[in-house]
């Protein structure tokens, strides 16, 4: 039932930036890519568990400065600079995540907004990772080791797609496992999920560290991909509000939600931008700003809430709550 | 490769404490303390390095205050507490013109006395600086790539900002005398090469010392990394609203005042 | 001693503004579970009202304030019956969502009319004067804005607590559907409150502009203090925020001071998240 559609979803995906050759599409599908792996992962711990994170920016930037770190100071590759920013995004989880799970619905929320906001100022101030000023990745010819590519987009779309399917892979197998189960009782009701002989804190924990671990690894494709980081670019509020957006436009708690989010709100963005931002008037944010609110009025409960009043009498699976 | 007219703010440190050093020999300013405030990103925290670089070659100045303040603050109050409690007898700013009108009037609130400030390519040289402050605005100090006050004593700068005044109905500015730089540079070096093509272009861009009798320094010549080895810049400080050239000497059109005087005395 | 006197009055007269910018925004949280994302953004236009009026006609911050309020009223109600009301049966997140637009449109309109310049207010009744109380220097401009803001915070807990309408909207907050069945109004409760948040971020932007400098992104600071204030003080709770603001402002000026003032936000952040972990529904939530 729900393999199909998802397989030609996926199937598009990849093949779009392969024919398309206009490298604008090219870098949109890319950021595009991302931002919906970034939305898989963060559905985890909010759309499953019923955790609202705004602050998974803390996690993106720690993968994006492991692997830049490692690279420009100890000539790492990227690849493995991944990975361990990947595992130290996960311990910052556990450490950060345990002594905050205790708060519920909007105090845990602005609670992972202040963990981040300290994590940037933090990282802006610390001069071994060059604080404010940022670090621009060496740049050397292209090369797989490195994670650089020059001549074409191609391969970080590629990367990026990887990324994603593994992304949605780890989603859909959480989901399917008991552990899905498990965390959507807890978000439909603490109480009686604990009553149940759940371990709730053991699997909020769970889901927020794997949750943090995948979003890591964006950070490190895109540090790859724009050559250049600051604690602003990475750790930001905004980077942590896209993922939110784009994951609640789409439909939270549902596989195919970031997707559809990611695909509206990231080449809107792109596009507005690349047509109009031209003239520093701030048009684009202006027309960007007003599609958001006419887009959610239109339909209050997402993208997938639409789709699913049109297919009547369905199963209400991943009911969106929040 | 990338040849910039107008200095980098390891340059203008050095031109300030040369500036400082000129105060304290022709007026005994006896300036020896020295504070740095800036703004936490790329901007500030790069000037001020410059700073704690640069201090080590003139010994005769020490640093007593390091105050970094995040951007987009609320306030600068801890910020003028942590430097009044110091007691710096020169102030170096990396502000923009929020903050630094914010600073200006936490002066004068917190009655902090100053002998100089001097600020980097900022809040002080933007036009809104007197504008906000008004009488404030007066003692500041910084450094410009030019000013209105030299137009009666540079005549090639005189008719530059005619031709300028005339399409734009306001006086010429330090940034855009120096993008102005910029093309006059690439028009010249294209002449001389007899030829638009680009090696030949940029051979006479790195080897030739031009001509610039628009600013203080008089000649532009880019160094080895693409720098402008003469210093584009002439030290301000404003009185009665404008921004007079104080240094170098021969270009004085006011002479410098190295003592804030109390705020209540404007 | 007097040095931490200081910072002591300081963080108080700051915190207070915070308070009230806070209180608006716990209105609206606490009543209808929404977050507007754009409170700090309303901030942000009733700031430049004041200051066109100020530029143009030479109005005193002081005498504009009313309009201000007004201004910032009825943009709270243009927005809770344009946007809000349509998302208040949504899922929570979507009304975030709705407001993060609104704040993008905002401060780029903003930008578009008046262009990203700071402006200050130059000369005002209250500009440049102060008071010395022994050894501690509180400004005019400070002091009247923690004033005012103080003064307002007081009026709004007092017309919830004590008027007919203020219970109207208490009981709102517990339950609109019983609220209705008692015979609330509940739409015009939703819809005074949206203005009435309007108000208060109007009164404190106004008293601000003595001392900060009003440009599309100004509120964007104030408006994420409110956030961890609010959450700080207890959803819903006025005077949870009030005290939270003054905690937040006291934290920001004696951390910042001894220990860097370019953690002083970080220590406030920092602060919120150690009181919760021993009130973990801030501190007057319940």
């Amino acid at each position: 039932m729900k393999k199909t559609p998802l397989l030609v979803i996926l199937a598009i995906l990849l093949i779009l930036p392969l024919v398309v050759k206009d490298v604008n599409f090219q870098h949109v599908m890319l950021m595009t890519l991302m931002f919906a792996g970034l939305g898989e992962a963060w559905n985890i711990i909010t759309g499953f568990a019923g955790q609202t994170s705004f602050g998974h920016a803390a996690f993106f930037g720690i993968g994006a400065y492991t692997s830049t770190v490692l690279f420009y100071k100890f000539n790492v590759s990227p690849w493995v600079g991944m990975i361990l920013g990947a595992l130290f995004a996960g311990t910052v989880a556990f450490l950060v995540s345990y002594p905050c799970f205790r708060l519920k619905g909007h105090y845990f929320a602005v609670a992972t907004l202040a963990v981040a906001e300290i994590i940037k100022q933090l990282f802006v101030s610390w001069d071994y990772v060059e604080g404010a000023t940022g670090i621009s990745i060496p740049v050397v010819s292209d090369s797989f080791w490195a994670m650089q590519f020059h001549r074409s987009k191609i391969p970080y779309v590629l990367i990026a797609y990887g990324l994603f399917v593994f992304v949605l892979f780890v989603t859909l197998a959480i989901e399917r496992n008991k552990m899905g189960y498990y965390l959507k009782a807890i978000r439909e009701s603490h109480e009686a999920a604990e009553a149940l002989g759940i371990n709730t804190a053991r699997y909020k924990l769970l889901a927020m560290v794997i949750s943090s671990m995948l979003t890591a690894l964006f950070g490190t494709v895109y540090a790859q991909y724009i050559l250049y980081i600051d604690p602003f670019m990475v750790f930001g509020l905004d980077v942590s509000m896209k993922i939110v957006l784009l994951t609640v436009l789409g439909g939270l708690g549902n596989v195919y939600g970031p997707i559809i989010g990611a695909s509206i709100l990231i080449p809107l963005s792109e596009y507005t931008r690349t047509l109009l931002g031209g003239t520093g008037k701030g048009f684009d944010l202006m027309i960007y700003g007003i599609l958001i609110v006419v887009v959610v009025l239109f339909e209050p409960r997402g993208i997938l809430g639409l789709l699913r009043k049109r297919s009547r009498g369905r199963l209400n699976y991943g009911k969106s709550t929040a | 490769m990338v040849l910039q007219d107008c200095p980098h703010d390891g340059m203008e440190t050095v031109f300030f404490f040369e500036y400082l050093r000129y105060l304290n020999q022709k007026y005994n300013a006896n300036i020896k303390k020295v504070a740095v405030v800036y703004i936490d990103n790329e901007y500030g925290v790069h000037a001020a390095q410059m700073v704690k670089e640069k201090v080590k070659d003139f010994p005769e100045f020490s640093l007593v205050a390091d105050v970094k303040y995040p951007v987009n603050a609320t306030n600068v109050d801890i910020e003028v507490q942590r430097i009044k409690s110091a007691r710096p007898d020169a102030i170096f700013h990396a502000s923009y013109i929020g903050d630094m009108t914010m600073f200006v009037k936490k002066y004068k609130e917190f009655n902090v006395v100053p002998k100089v400030v001097l600020s980097y390519c900022g809040g002080y040289q933007d036009p809104q600086f007197v504008v906000n402050l008004g009488k404030d605005a007066d003692y500041f100090s910084g450094t410009n790539a030019t000013t209105s006050a030299l137009f009666a004593k540079m005549p090639i700068l005189s008719r530059i900002n005619e031709m300028y005044k005339a399409k734009s109905g306001v006086d010429i500015d330090g940034p855009t005398l120096e993008d102005f730089a910029s093309a006059l540079v690439i028009a010249e070096a294209i002449n001389i090469a007899g030829t638009t093509a680009p090696e030949k272009v940029l051979e006479v861009l790195k080897n030739h010392t031009f001509d610039a009798p628009y600013f203080v320094s008089e000649k532009i010549k880019f160094g080895p990394d693409g720098q402008n080895v003469y210093s584009a810049s002439v030290m301000t400080q404003i009185f009665n609203g404008i921004y007079e050239a104080v240094w170098p000497e021969q270009y004085q059109t006011h002479e410098p005042v190295p003592q804030f005087p109390d705020w209540n005395k404007r | 001693m007097s040095m931490l006197a200081q910072l002591v009055v300081t963080g108080a007269l700051i915190g207070s503004v915070y308070s009230l910018v806070a209180v608006g925004l716990t209105l609206v949280w606490g009543l209808m579970d929404i977050l507007n994302f754009a409170h700090g953004d309303f901030m942000m236009i009733s700031m430049y009202t004041v200051f066109w009026l100020y530029a143009l006609l030479k109005w005193d911050p002081l005498v504009s304030l009313p309009i201000a309020a007004l201004v910032a009223a009825m943009i709270g109600l243009l927005t809770y019956k344009l946007v809000i009301k349509r998302v208040l049966n949504a899922p929570g997140l979507m009304a975030l969502l709705a407001t993060f637009g609104l704040s993008l449109f905002i401060r780029n309109f903003a930008q578009f009319l008046w262009s990203p310049n700071y402006r200050f207010v130059g000369e005002s009744i209250l500009s440049g004067n102060k008071l010395m109380i022994f050894d501690v220097i509180v400004g005019l401009p400070q002091l009247v804005a923690a004033l005012g803001s103080i003064g307002m915070t007081f009026a709004v807990a007092l017309f919830i607590k004590k008027t007919k309408f203020g219970k109207a909207i208490q009981a709102t907050a517990q339950s609109r559907e019983i609220a209705e069945l008692m015979g609330v109004d509940t739409e015009k409760v939703y819809m005074f409150t949206f203005a009435l948040s309007g108000i208060c971020v109007g009164v404190a932007g106004t008293l601000l502009l003595g001392i900060f400098p009003v440009y599309p992104e100004s509120g964007a600071m104030y408006g994420l203090l409110a956030f961890v204030i609010v959450a700080l003080g207890g959803f819903g709770n006025i005077w949870g925020a009030f005290y939270a603001g003054i905690m937040i402002g006291l934290a920001e000026t004696i951390g910042g001071f001894y220990l860097g003032t370019q953690f002083k936000y970080a220590i406030a952040f920092l602060i919120y998240l150690l009181v919760l972990q021993f009130r973990p529904k801030g501190l007057f939530g319940w």
